[in-house]
């Protein structure tokens, strides 16, 4: 990790010595253990702020939107996948970005670490290639950072950047996609799926840190906020509008999910919203053949119209 | 793929209907409406997607 760590340190240095960008977007060390905090470096001699572990996991295509200045940015797989999207819709000038990429081998989800201490306050946490050590008061312990893993992580089918103007470490190897956890909810009955997702969303605040993790929720006026008309009820209490919201939400993605999973890990109930997400991720792919975010070649799935494209969802005659 | 996430998050499957028709087939619309609104009718009050007689979050109120 500490070769990734430098070599990122480097790449900012020389950008900004040599003036080839305003800002360098990274990360740096949180003021908890295990927690990393996106970084804005203006000046050279701030680089050695930035830091490169297994706790990078928010998505910083989500700073990069109708920005003026020139921008270098560090990028894992999933973030670079956004980046490419927004690229697409406009919303990013390539001309004014220069993109580090990180071979990424997925990000810790703290709350599994958390579980697996009990719930025993973590003091200092120290990452390595492969492993977590944690340390708390009376206690040290050593886990596999596999086995603690997000699931979007877990289950991600790129964690090499797609586009980048330099890559700082060997690529990674990608792993298949795999669509079984989304299969097998299809599979069960309508009042069965009904009544997990009830539950998971009775979990909701509605804090919407969900729709403002996402790079690719950008409206300027979200329907959520809008008071005239009140497309959807705003309190939390029932559970059909949080379902609404979600629904909504969920399908403004729909063909531009880049299944990057910042809408998960930012969700402070914890509530599986990937079940939503990745319902979408597989539509587009079984009926497009479209991946968001992979080809800037590629045409947006649901933007483009073909004679051929599949109707499966017309009355039945 | 709206109709696919409706049923997929517990709307009734065949609530959710779509179809083609130009504005001057106004027989083929009206025959659709009709098949519809049967189909519909038998599916009975749309109850919402959650299950309210086993309370908001699954439990027994």
């Amino acid at each position: 990790m500490s070769g990734i760590e430098n070599a990122v340190q480097d790449a900012a240095k020389k950008l900004l010595a040599e003036n080839k960008v305003d800002v360098v977007i990274g990360f740096a060390q949180g003021s908890q253990p295990l927690r990393s905090t996106p970084a804005f470096i203006r000046k050279p001699e701030e680089a050695e702020k930035l830091t490169w572990n297994c706790t990078c996991e928010n998505n910083l295509a989500n700073y990069l939107r109708k920005k003026e200045q020139k921008i270098g940015v560090v990028v894992k797989g999933c973030d670079s996948r956004s980046i490419l999207a927004l690229m697409k819709e406009n919303q990013i000038n390539r001309d004014n970005l220069y993109i580090i990429g990180v071979p990424c081998s997925g990000m810790i989800d703290r709350k599994q670490v958390a579980d697996l201490c009990e719930g025993k306050e973590i003091i200092a946490a120290e990452c390595t290639d492969d492993a977590l050590v944690l340390k708390g008061h009376d206690f040290e312990k050593t886990v596999n950072i596999v086995d603690v893993l997000h699931r979007s992580c877990a289950a991600c089918t790129h964690k090499n950047p797609v586009i980048y103007d330099e890559m700082v470490a060997e690529a990674v190897t990608e792993q298949k996609e795999d669509f079984a956890d989304i299969e097998a909810f299809e599979a069960k009955s309508t009042a069965e799926r009904r009544a997990y997702l009830s539950q998971e969303l009775s979990k909701c605040i509605r804090c919407y840190a969900c729709r403002n993790a996402c790079p690719m929720c950008y409206c300027e006026q979200c329907f959520v906020d809008c008071s005239t008309p009140e497309w959807v009820g705003k309190s939390a209490s029932d559970i059909q509008d949080n379902m609404l919201f979600q629904a909504v939400r969920v399908f403004h993605g729909a063909g531009r999910c880049t299944d990057c999973g910042a809408c998960e890990r930012a969700c402070p109930m914890g509530i599986d919203l990937r079940i939503l997400t990745r319902k979408l991720v597989k539509d587009a792919k079984e009926l497009f053949d479209a991946e968001a975010g992979v080809k800037m070649e590629d045409k947006p799935a649901l933007s483009t119209f073909e004679s051929d494209d599949p109707q499966p969802f017309l009355v039945k005659e | 793929m709206l109709k696919s996430l409706l049923e997929y998050m517990g709307v009734d499957e065949g609530r959710v209907n779509f179809s083609w028709v130009s504005a001057s087939e106004g027989g083929r619309f009206a025959e659709l409406v009709g098949e519809v609104t049967e189909k519909v009718k038998q599916l009975g009050p749309n109850e919402g997607l959650i299950d309210k007689k086993a309370g908001c979050c699954g439990c027994q109120e």
